[in-house]
Protein backbone atom coordinates (compact mmCIF):
# COMPACT_ATOMS: atom_id res chain seq x y z
CA UNK A 1 0.00 0.00 0.00
CA UNK A 2 2.80 2.55 0.70
CA UNK A 3 4.35 1.81 -2.98
CA UNK A 4 0.95 2.04 -4.12
CA UNK A 5 0.67 5.56 -2.44
CA UNK A 6 4.82 6.46 -3.50
CA UNK A 7 3.82 5.65 -6.96
CA UNK A 8 0.94 8.04 -7.02
CA UNK A 9 2.91 10.37 -5.54
CA UNK A 10 4.95 9.90 -8.18
CA UNK A 11 3.03 10.21 -11.09
CA UNK A 12 1.41 12.81 -9.47
CA UNK A 13 4.93 14.79 -9.31
CA UNK A 14 6.21 14.10 -12.44
CA UNK A 15 3.16 15.70 -14.14
CA UNK A 16 2.57 18.63 -11.71
CA UNK A 17 6.71 19.29 -11.99
CA UNK A 18 6.81 19.69 -15.64
CA UNK A 19 5.83 22.79 -17.04
CA UNK A 20 7.98 25.60 -16.08
CA UNK A 21 8.83 28.82 -17.24
CA UNK A 22 11.10 27.05 -20.32
CA UNK A 23 9.05 24.68 -21.57
CA UNK A 24 6.32 26.73 -21.34
CA UNK A 25 7.73 29.62 -23.54
CA UNK A 26 9.47 26.98 -25.73
CA UNK A 27 6.40 25.59 -26.66
CA UNK A 28 4.52 28.69 -26.89
CA UNK A 29 6.93 29.93 -29.55
CA UNK A 30 6.97 26.85 -31.43
CA UNK A 31 3.40 26.52 -31.75
CA UNK A 32 2.94 29.97 -32.78
CA UNK A 33 5.45 30.18 -35.46
CA UNK A 34 4.55 26.81 -36.91
CA UNK A 35 1.12 26.03 -35.63
CA UNK A 36 1.86 22.00 -34.69
CA UNK A 37 4.85 20.63 -36.75
CA UNK A 38 7.30 21.17 -33.83
CA UNK A 39 4.87 18.55 -32.07
CA UNK A 40 8.03 16.02 -32.49
CA UNK A 41 10.34 17.67 -30.66
CA UNK A 42 8.35 17.78 -27.84
CA UNK A 43 7.70 14.20 -28.12
CA UNK A 44 11.59 13.52 -28.53
CA UNK A 45 12.72 15.52 -25.62
CA UNK A 46 10.02 13.98 -23.56
CA UNK A 47 11.35 10.31 -24.45
CA UNK A 48 14.80 11.46 -23.62
CA UNK A 49 14.09 12.65 -20.61
CA UNK A 50 11.85 9.61 -19.44
CA UNK A 51 14.65 7.46 -19.99
CA UNK A 52 17.39 9.68 -18.45
CA UNK A 53 15.33 9.95 -15.51
CA UNK A 54 14.75 5.79 -15.27
CA UNK A 55 18.62 5.04 -15.93
CA UNK A 56 19.31 8.03 -12.81
CA UNK A 57 16.87 6.19 -10.82
CA UNK A 58 17.71 2.56 -11.64
CA UNK A 59 21.54 3.74 -11.07
CA UNK A 60 20.78 5.43 -7.37
CA UNK A 61 18.53 1.88 -6.48
CA UNK A 62 21.05 -0.54 -7.31
CA UNK A 63 24.42 0.71 -6.94
CA UNK A 64 23.53 3.12 -3.77
CA UNK A 65 25.45 5.78 -5.92
CA UNK A 66 24.04 9.47 -7.07
CA UNK A 67 25.06 9.96 -10.52
CA UNK A 68 27.93 12.63 -9.27
CA UNK A 69 29.21 10.49 -6.83
CA UNK A 70 29.44 7.23 -9.24
CA UNK A 71 30.47 9.71 -11.48
CA UNK A 72 33.59 10.73 -9.56
CA UNK A 73 34.46 7.23 -8.42
CA UNK A 74 34.30 5.77 -11.80
CA UNK A 75 36.29 8.12 -13.68
CA UNK A 76 38.25 10.06 -11.33
CA UNK A 77 38.22 13.69 -10.21
CA UNK A 78 40.46 15.65 -12.96
CA UNK A 79 37.37 14.09 -15.50
CA UNK A 80 34.49 14.61 -12.98
CA UNK A 81 34.98 18.36 -12.29
CA UNK A 82 33.94 19.04 -15.82
CA UNK A 83 30.57 17.82 -16.27
CA UNK A 84 30.08 18.86 -12.57
CA UNK A 85 31.43 22.36 -13.15
CA UNK A 86 29.28 22.38 -17.01
CA UNK A 87 26.08 21.51 -15.35
CA UNK A 88 26.23 24.43 -12.28
CA UNK A 89 27.03 26.67 -14.14
CA UNK A 90 24.10 26.10 -17.13
CA UNK A 91 21.93 25.05 -14.21
CA UNK A 92 22.64 28.36 -12.42
CA UNK A 93 21.41 30.37 -16.17
CA UNK A 94 18.44 27.95 -16.45
CA UNK A 95 17.86 28.80 -12.05
CA UNK A 96 17.64 32.68 -13.46
CA UNK A 97 15.34 32.11 -15.66
CA UNK A 98 12.95 30.48 -13.83
CA UNK A 99 13.21 33.32 -11.09
CA UNK A 100 12.43 35.48 -13.51
CA UNK A 101 9.30 33.29 -14.33
CA UNK A 102 8.02 33.74 -11.28
CA UNK A 103 8.51 37.41 -11.05
CA UNK A 104 7.07 38.17 -14.42
CA UNK A 105 3.98 36.22 -13.26
CA UNK A 106 3.68 38.02 -9.63
CA UNK A 107 4.15 41.37 -12.79
CA UNK A 108 1.01 40.33 -14.58
CA UNK A 109 -1.16 39.41 -10.59
CA UNK A 110 0.25 42.99 -9.35
CA UNK A 111 1.37 45.48 -12.10
CA UNK A 112 4.48 45.52 -10.19
CA UNK A 113 8.04 46.00 -12.09
CA UNK A 114 9.69 42.38 -12.17
CA UNK A 115 12.85 44.13 -10.79
CA UNK A 116 10.82 44.22 -7.59
CA UNK A 117 9.93 40.65 -7.04
CA UNK A 118 13.89 38.96 -7.85
CA UNK A 119 14.91 39.44 -4.14
CA UNK A 120 11.78 38.80 -2.35
CA UNK A 121 11.23 35.36 -4.37
CA UNK A 122 14.81 34.23 -4.25
CA UNK A 123 14.01 34.75 -0.06
CA UNK A 124 11.10 32.66 -0.55
CA UNK A 125 12.37 29.95 -2.19
CA UNK A 126 15.80 29.97 0.39
CA UNK A 127 13.19 29.61 2.66
CA UNK A 128 11.48 26.86 1.71
CA UNK A 129 15.09 24.68 1.13
CA UNK A 130 15.76 26.00 4.71
CA UNK A 131 12.97 24.93 6.66
CA UNK A 132 11.79 22.23 4.39
CA UNK A 133 12.09 18.75 3.73
CA UNK A 134 12.81 16.76 0.28
CA UNK A 135 9.47 15.17 0.08
CA UNK A 136 8.22 19.02 0.63
CA UNK A 137 10.48 20.66 -2.71
CA UNK A 138 9.51 17.86 -4.06
CA UNK A 139 6.08 16.59 -3.94
CA UNK A 140 4.34 20.16 -2.41
CA UNK A 141 4.82 22.11 -4.71
CA UNK A 142 4.72 19.72 -7.75
CA UNK A 143 0.82 19.11 -5.95
CA UNK A 144 0.35 22.88 -6.43
CA UNK A 145 1.72 22.79 -10.00
CA UNK A 146 -1.62 20.19 -11.50
CA UNK A 147 -2.93 23.46 -12.04
CA UNK A 148 -0.36 23.36 -15.08
CA UNK A 149 -3.74 20.75 -16.45
CA UNK A 150 -5.47 24.34 -17.62
CA UNK A 151 -3.59 23.75 -20.57
CA UNK A 152 -5.18 20.80 -21.17
CA UNK A 153 -8.42 21.41 -20.56
CA UNK A 154 -7.36 24.97 -22.61
CA UNK A 155 -6.59 23.02 -25.57
CA UNK A 156 -9.45 20.68 -25.42
CA UNK A 157 -12.04 23.27 -25.62
CA UNK A 158 -10.23 25.25 -28.69
CA UNK A 159 -10.92 22.07 -30.68
CA UNK A 160 -8.05 22.14 -32.53
CA UNK A 161 -7.16 19.50 -35.09
CA UNK A 162 -5.68 16.45 -33.71
CA UNK A 163 -5.12 14.85 -36.82
CA UNK A 164 -2.88 17.52 -37.21
CA UNK A 165 -1.42 17.37 -34.25
CA UNK A 166 -0.83 13.71 -34.37
CA UNK A 167 1.00 14.51 -37.90
CA UNK A 168 3.46 17.00 -36.19
CA UNK A 169 4.79 14.22 -33.90
CA UNK A 170 6.38 13.14 -36.94
CA UNK A 171 9.64 15.50 -37.94
CA UNK A 172 8.87 17.49 -40.68
CA UNK A 173 11.08 20.36 -42.65
CA UNK A 174 10.09 23.53 -42.68
CA UNK A 175 8.60 25.24 -45.46
CA UNK A 176 9.24 28.79 -43.65
CA UNK A 177 12.30 30.12 -41.94
CA UNK A 178 14.69 27.18 -41.21
CA UNK A 179 17.11 28.51 -38.93
CA UNK A 180 14.13 29.47 -36.62
CA UNK A 181 12.53 26.27 -36.83
CA UNK A 182 15.68 24.41 -35.79
CA UNK A 183 16.25 27.36 -33.37
CA UNK A 184 13.19 26.59 -31.15
CA UNK A 185 13.28 22.73 -31.74
CA UNK A 186 16.92 23.17 -30.26
CA UNK A 187 15.46 25.18 -27.46
CA UNK A 188 12.47 22.51 -27.29
CA UNK A 189 15.09 20.14 -26.60
CA UNK A 190 16.76 21.68 -24.29
CA UNK A 191 13.74 23.12 -21.92
CA UNK A 192 12.79 19.28 -22.15
CA UNK A 193 16.17 17.56 -21.07
CA UNK A 194 17.66 19.70 -18.86
CA UNK A 195 20.51 17.92 -17.11
CA UNK A 196 19.78 19.05 -13.10
CA UNK A 197 16.26 17.02 -14.12
CA UNK A 198 17.79 13.64 -13.76
CA UNK A 199 20.89 14.40 -11.64
CA UNK A 200 18.14 15.75 -8.91
CA UNK A 201 16.12 12.59 -9.56
CA UNK A 202 19.20 10.22 -8.58
CA UNK A 203 19.80 12.22 -5.66
CA UNK A 204 16.05 12.34 -4.68
CA UNK A 205 16.20 8.52 -5.05
CA UNK A 206 19.65 8.32 -2.40
CA UNK A 207 17.07 10.50 -0.02
CA UNK A 208 14.25 8.30 -0.10
CA UNK A 209 16.56 5.42 0.47
CA UNK A 210 15.63 3.56 -2.95
CA UNK A 211 17.01 -0.21 -2.84
CA UNK A 212 15.91 -2.62 -6.03
CA UNK A 213 12.51 -3.03 -4.85
CA UNK A 214 12.15 -0.01 -6.24
CA UNK A 215 12.78 -0.37 -9.81
CA UNK A 216 9.32 -1.21 -10.95
CA UNK A 217 7.94 2.12 -9.50
CA UNK A 218 11.01 3.76 -11.10
CA UNK A 219 10.02 2.75 -14.40
CA UNK A 220 6.36 3.74 -14.14
CA UNK A 221 7.48 7.18 -12.33
CA UNK A 222 9.58 8.12 -14.72
CA UNK A 223 8.15 7.02 -17.84
CA UNK A 224 4.25 7.60 -17.54
CA UNK A 225 4.75 10.11 -14.77
CA UNK A 226 6.97 12.04 -17.83
CA UNK A 227 4.79 10.91 -20.70
CA UNK A 228 1.94 12.91 -19.28
CA UNK A 229 4.24 15.59 -18.33
CA UNK A 230 5.43 15.57 -22.27
CA UNK A 231 1.82 15.73 -22.90
CA UNK A 232 0.84 19.02 -20.90
CA UNK A 233 3.72 20.85 -22.79
CA UNK A 234 2.53 19.52 -26.10
CA UNK A 235 -1.09 21.22 -25.17
CA UNK A 236 0.81 24.62 -24.63
CA UNK A 237 2.40 24.26 -28.29
CA UNK A 238 -1.39 23.17 -29.68
CA UNK A 239 -2.90 26.07 -27.23
CA UNK A 240 -0.17 28.58 -29.60
CA UNK A 241 -0.93 26.61 -32.58
CA UNK A 242 -4.54 26.83 -32.32
CA UNK A 243 -4.65 30.55 -30.80
CA UNK A 244 -1.66 32.79 -31.96
CA UNK A 245 -0.21 30.87 -35.24
CA UNK A 246 -3.80 31.66 -37.30
CA UNK A 247 -3.46 35.63 -36.21
CA UNK A 248 -0.02 35.74 -37.59
CA UNK A 249 1.31 36.54 -34.05
CA UNK A 250 4.50 35.81 -32.76
CA UNK A 251 5.45 34.98 -29.03
CA UNK A 252 8.09 37.85 -28.31
CA UNK A 253 7.18 38.51 -24.85
CA UNK A 254 6.18 35.93 -21.93
CA UNK A 255 2.42 38.14 -21.59
CA UNK A 256 1.79 36.71 -25.02
CA UNK A 257 1.54 33.64 -23.15
CA UNK A 258 -0.38 34.62 -20.11
CA UNK A 259 -2.91 35.92 -22.54
CA UNK A 260 -3.25 32.56 -24.41
CA UNK A 261 -6.33 30.77 -22.73
CA UNK A 262 -8.26 34.15 -22.27
CA UNK A 263 -9.59 33.30 -25.97
CA UNK A 264 -11.37 29.83 -24.29
CA UNK A 265 -11.53 30.45 -20.79
CA UNK A 266 -11.60 34.05 -19.82
CA UNK A 267 -10.65 35.63 -17.39
CA UNK A 268 -9.68 32.30 -15.23
CA UNK A 269 -8.06 31.47 -18.67
CA UNK A 270 -5.12 34.14 -17.99
CA UNK A 271 -5.44 33.77 -13.96
CA UNK A 272 -4.30 30.03 -14.37
CA UNK A 273 -1.87 30.28 -16.47
CA UNK A 274 -0.01 33.51 -14.61
CA UNK A 275 -0.34 30.59 -11.27
CA UNK A 276 0.55 27.51 -13.85
CA UNK A 277 3.86 30.31 -15.03
CA UNK A 278 4.58 31.21 -11.17
CA UNK A 279 3.88 27.90 -9.38
CA UNK A 280 6.01 25.52 -12.18
CA UNK A 281 8.74 28.38 -12.16
CA UNK A 282 9.04 28.49 -8.82
CA UNK A 283 9.45 24.98 -8.45
CA UNK A 284 11.98 24.88 -10.69
CA UNK A 285 13.98 27.63 -8.78
CA UNK A 286 14.06 25.22 -5.81
CA UNK A 287 15.11 21.62 -7.56
CA UNK A 288 17.90 23.56 -9.43
CA UNK A 289 19.39 25.32 -6.10
CA UNK A 290 18.82 21.74 -4.69
CA UNK A 291 20.67 20.23 -7.56
CA UNK A 292 23.04 22.06 -7.70
CA UNK A 293 23.64 21.98 -4.25
CA UNK A 294 24.05 18.18 -4.81
CA UNK A 295 26.43 18.33 -7.49
CA UNK A 296 28.85 20.44 -5.29
CA UNK A 297 28.37 18.19 -1.98
CA UNK A 298 28.57 15.34 -4.12
CA UNK A 299 31.78 15.98 -6.31
CA UNK A 300 33.87 17.20 -2.88
CA UNK A 301 32.87 14.88 -0.71
CA UNK A 302 30.25 16.81 2.02
CA UNK A 303 28.05 16.15 3.95
CA UNK A 304 24.74 16.46 2.02
CA UNK A 305 20.85 16.07 2.55
CA UNK A 306 17.81 18.07 2.76
CA UNK A 307 16.20 16.11 5.12
CA UNK A 308 18.67 17.58 7.94
CA UNK A 309 18.93 20.79 9.50
CA UNK A 310 21.32 23.26 8.10
CA UNK A 311 23.39 23.15 10.67
CA UNK A 312 24.71 19.55 10.14
CA UNK A 313 25.30 19.86 6.35
CA UNK A 314 26.55 23.41 6.82
CA UNK A 315 28.46 23.78 3.36
CA UNK A 316 25.65 22.27 1.21
CA UNK A 317 23.32 24.46 2.67
CA UNK A 318 25.46 27.58 2.09
CA UNK A 319 25.64 26.38 -1.57
CA UNK A 320 22.30 26.42 -2.16
CA UNK A 321 21.66 29.58 -0.41
CA UNK A 322 24.79 31.49 -1.83
CA UNK A 323 23.16 30.33 -5.28
CA UNK A 324 19.22 31.55 -4.86
CA UNK A 325 20.73 34.92 -4.26
CA UNK A 326 22.84 35.27 -7.26
CA UNK A 327 20.27 34.10 -9.51
CA UNK A 328 18.58 37.33 -8.69
CA UNK A 329 20.74 39.58 -10.19
CA UNK A 330 20.54 38.81 -14.01
CA UNK A 331 16.86 40.09 -13.11
CA UNK A 332 17.74 42.53 -10.87
CA UNK A 333 19.94 43.93 -13.93
CA UNK A 334 17.31 44.34 -16.02
CA UNK A 335 17.64 41.31 -18.59
CA UNK A 336 14.62 39.98 -20.24
CA UNK A 337 13.36 36.60 -18.80
CA UNK A 338 12.05 36.10 -21.71
CA UNK A 339 16.07 36.30 -23.54
CA UNK A 340 17.47 35.08 -20.79
CA UNK A 341 15.18 31.59 -21.03
CA UNK A 342 16.16 31.29 -24.68
CA UNK A 343 19.84 31.71 -24.32
CA UNK A 344 19.65 29.33 -21.11
CA UNK A 345 18.05 26.48 -23.53
CA UNK A 346 20.45 26.54 -26.34
CA UNK A 347 23.25 26.27 -23.43
CA UNK A 348 21.15 23.28 -21.74
CA UNK A 349 21.24 21.80 -24.80
CA UNK A 350 24.86 22.41 -25.67
CA UNK A 351 26.00 21.30 -22.61
CA UNK A 352 24.42 17.71 -22.89
CA UNK A 353 26.88 15.60 -24.26
CA UNK A 354 28.94 16.54 -20.74
CA UNK A 355 26.67 15.10 -19.04
CA UNK A 356 24.94 12.24 -20.51
CA UNK A 357 28.54 10.43 -21.71
CA UNK A 358 29.56 9.50 -18.72
CA UNK A 359 26.05 8.88 -17.38
CA UNK A 360 25.77 6.04 -20.48
CA UNK A 361 29.42 4.09 -19.85
CA UNK A 362 27.79 4.29 -16.21
CA UNK A 363 24.85 2.42 -17.02
CA UNK A 364 26.73 -0.67 -18.69
CA UNK A 365 29.42 -0.51 -15.72
CA UNK A 366 28.25 -4.16 -13.89
CA UNK A 367 30.44 -2.58 -11.26
CA UNK A 368 27.45 -0.36 -10.40
CA UNK A 369 24.02 -1.49 -12.16
CA UNK A 370 24.83 -5.23 -11.26
CA UNK A 371 22.58 -7.40 -13.67
CA UNK A 372 20.56 -4.35 -14.60
CA UNK A 373 22.88 -2.72 -17.05
CA UNK A 374 21.07 -1.25 -20.11
CA UNK A 375 19.65 -3.37 -22.66
CA UNK A 376 19.61 -3.05 -26.35
CA UNK A 377 17.01 -0.75 -26.68
CA UNK A 378 18.19 1.74 -23.48
CA UNK A 379 21.74 1.92 -25.05
CA UNK A 380 20.68 2.55 -28.39
CA UNK A 381 18.14 5.44 -26.88
CA UNK A 382 20.85 6.95 -25.31
CA UNK A 383 23.77 6.67 -27.74
CA UNK A 384 20.99 8.46 -30.07
CA UNK A 385 20.23 11.17 -27.11
CA UNK A 386 24.50 11.60 -27.07
CA UNK A 387 24.51 11.89 -31.09
CA UNK A 388 21.45 14.27 -31.43
CA UNK A 389 22.82 16.39 -28.18
CA UNK A 390 26.52 16.69 -30.35
CA UNK A 391 24.41 17.85 -33.08
CA UNK A 392 22.49 20.16 -30.93
CA UNK A 393 25.67 21.80 -29.15
CA UNK A 394 27.21 22.00 -32.53
CA UNK A 395 24.02 23.99 -34.28
CA UNK A 396 22.65 25.77 -31.62
CA UNK A 397 25.33 28.42 -31.04
CA UNK A 398 24.90 29.49 -34.51
CA UNK A 399 21.32 28.90 -34.69
CA UNK A 400 21.08 31.21 -31.55
CA UNK A 401 23.09 34.15 -33.26
CA UNK A 402 21.19 33.89 -36.84
CA UNK A 403 17.80 32.33 -35.76
CA UNK A 404 17.23 33.73 -32.20
CA UNK B 1 38.22 -6.15 2.98
CA UNK B 2 38.81 -8.32 -0.07
CA UNK B 3 42.12 -9.88 -0.55
CA UNK B 4 42.97 -7.84 -3.68
CA UNK B 5 42.60 -4.12 -3.60
CA UNK B 6 43.07 -2.20 -6.19
CA UNK B 7 44.01 1.37 -4.59
CA UNK B 8 42.84 3.47 -7.87
CA UNK B 9 39.67 1.74 -8.92
CA UNK B 10 38.29 0.53 -5.16
CA UNK B 11 40.01 3.23 -2.96
CA UNK B 12 40.92 6.63 -4.35
CA UNK B 13 38.03 9.39 -4.97
CA UNK B 14 35.68 7.03 -2.85
CA UNK B 15 33.61 8.38 -0.28
CA UNK B 16 35.41 8.58 3.60
CA UNK B 17 32.60 7.88 6.36
CA UNK B 18 33.67 7.99 10.07
CA UNK B 19 32.89 5.28 12.61
CA UNK B 20 29.58 6.44 13.07
CA UNK B 21 28.93 6.55 9.51
CA UNK B 22 29.18 10.85 8.82
CA UNK B 23 30.64 11.97 5.43
CA UNK B 24 34.53 13.02 6.25
CA UNK B 25 35.16 14.03 2.60
CA UNK B 26 36.91 11.93 -0.52
CA UNK B 27 40.15 10.14 -0.97
CA UNK B 28 41.49 12.42 -2.71
CA UNK B 29 45.32 11.38 -2.97
CA UNK B 30 46.86 8.04 -1.93
CA UNK B 31 50.40 8.73 -0.09
CA UNK B 32 52.89 5.35 -0.56
CA UNK B 33 55.86 5.10 1.72
CA UNK B 34 59.24 3.82 -0.01
CA UNK B 35 60.99 2.00 2.88
CA UNK B 36 64.76 1.57 1.58
CA UNK B 37 64.84 -1.85 -0.04
CA UNK B 38 61.86 -3.18 1.47
CA UNK B 39 58.22 -2.99 -0.84
CA UNK B 40 56.46 0.47 -0.90
CA UNK B 41 53.62 0.38 1.35
CA UNK B 42 50.09 2.70 1.05
CA UNK B 43 51.10 5.17 4.30
CA UNK B 44 47.92 7.47 4.29
CA UNK B 45 45.09 8.69 2.32
CA UNK B 46 44.76 12.49 1.66
CA UNK B 47 41.67 15.22 1.95
CA UNK B 48 40.56 17.93 1.17
CA UNK B 49 40.90 21.72 -0.93
CA UNK B 50 44.72 21.57 -1.38
CA UNK B 51 45.02 17.48 -1.88
CA UNK B 52 42.06 17.78 -4.57
CA UNK B 53 43.76 20.66 -6.24
CA UNK B 54 46.72 18.88 -6.73
CA UNK B 55 45.88 16.82 -8.76
CA UNK B 56 44.23 19.48 -11.25
CA UNK B 57 47.12 20.47 -13.42
CA UNK B 58 50.09 22.81 -12.76
CA UNK B 59 47.07 25.56 -11.86
CA UNK B 60 45.68 23.48 -9.20
CA UNK B 61 48.61 22.84 -7.90
CA UNK B 62 49.58 25.99 -7.65
CA UNK B 63 46.21 26.27 -6.14
CA UNK B 64 47.16 23.90 -3.58
CA UNK B 65 50.30 25.62 -2.15
CA UNK B 66 48.73 28.22 -2.12
CA UNK B 67 45.86 26.86 -0.10
CA UNK B 68 48.81 24.76 1.95
CA UNK B 69 50.70 28.25 2.83
CA UNK B 70 47.84 30.76 3.56
CA UNK B 71 48.79 33.21 6.48
CA UNK B 72 51.43 30.61 7.89
CA UNK B 73 55.15 30.13 7.41
CA UNK B 74 55.55 26.51 7.15
CA UNK B 75 53.04 25.23 4.78
CA UNK B 76 50.36 22.91 6.62
CA UNK B 77 50.27 19.36 5.19
CA UNK B 78 46.99 18.45 3.88
CA UNK B 79 44.77 15.98 5.64
CA UNK B 80 45.92 13.04 6.44
CA UNK B 81 44.10 9.71 7.48
CA UNK B 82 47.09 6.95 8.01
CA UNK B 83 46.11 3.89 6.10
CA UNK B 84 46.05 1.78 9.58
CA UNK B 85 42.55 3.81 10.47
CA UNK B 86 41.31 2.00 7.81
CA UNK B 87 38.36 -0.66 8.61
CA UNK B 88 36.38 -1.25 5.59
CA UNK B 89 37.12 -1.04 1.74
CA UNK B 90 33.08 -1.24 0.35
CA UNK B 91 31.65 -0.62 -2.73
CA UNK B 92 30.38 3.04 -2.21
CA UNK B 93 32.55 4.21 1.44
CA UNK B 94 35.97 3.42 2.63
CA UNK B 95 35.30 3.32 6.29
CA UNK B 96 37.81 4.89 9.19
CA UNK B 97 38.49 4.92 12.76
CA UNK B 98 37.73 8.19 13.36
CA UNK B 99 35.11 10.79 14.52
CA UNK B 100 33.80 13.59 12.42
CA UNK B 101 33.49 15.85 14.95
CA UNK B 102 36.93 16.05 16.02
CA UNK B 103 38.26 15.65 11.95
CA UNK B 104 40.59 18.59 10.74
CA UNK B 105 38.48 17.91 7.30
CA UNK B 106 35.43 18.79 8.43
CA UNK B 107 36.65 21.97 10.85
CA UNK B 108 35.32 24.50 8.16
CA UNK B 109 31.80 23.00 8.17
CA UNK B 110 31.48 23.55 11.95
CA UNK B 111 33.04 26.77 11.69
CA UNK B 112 30.07 27.50 8.50
CA UNK B 113 27.62 25.81 11.14
CA UNK B 114 28.64 27.97 14.18
CA UNK B 115 29.67 31.83 12.84
CA UNK B 116 26.42 31.34 9.87
CA UNK B 117 24.12 28.67 9.84
CA UNK B 118 23.50 29.12 13.55
CA UNK B 119 22.72 32.87 12.94
CA UNK B 120 20.45 32.60 9.94
CA UNK B 121 18.38 29.68 11.87
CA UNK B 122 19.44 27.03 10.58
Amino acid sequence: MKKVMELALGLITSIGGFLEIGSITTAAQGGAAYTYQLGWSIALGTLCLALLLEMSGRLAAVSKHTIVDAIRERFGLPFSVIPAAVVVLVSFLVMASELGGVSLALKFATGIDIRWWALPVALVAWLLLWKGTFGLVEQGVSLLGLVTLVFLVGAIKLHPDWGAVAHGLVPTLPKKEPTHYWFIAVSILGASISPYLFIFYSSGAIEDKWDSSYLSMNRITAGVGTAFGGALALMVLVGAGAVLAPRGIQVDSVEQVALLLTHVLGRWGFVLVVLSLAIGSFGAVAEIALASAYIVAEELGWNWSEDIAPHDAARFSMVYTVLVVLSSIPILLGLDPLKLTMLSMALTAASLPVAVVPFLLLMNDERYVQEHTNGWFGNSAVTLIVLMSCVLAVVSIPLEIFGG
Amino acid sequence: MSEKLHLVHDVLDKMVLDRDKHRLGRVDTLVLQIRGDAPPRVAYMEMGGAAMCSRLGRVGRALATWIGSRGRETPRQPYRIAWDLVRQVGPAHVVVDTDVETSRTTAWERWLAEKIVARLGG
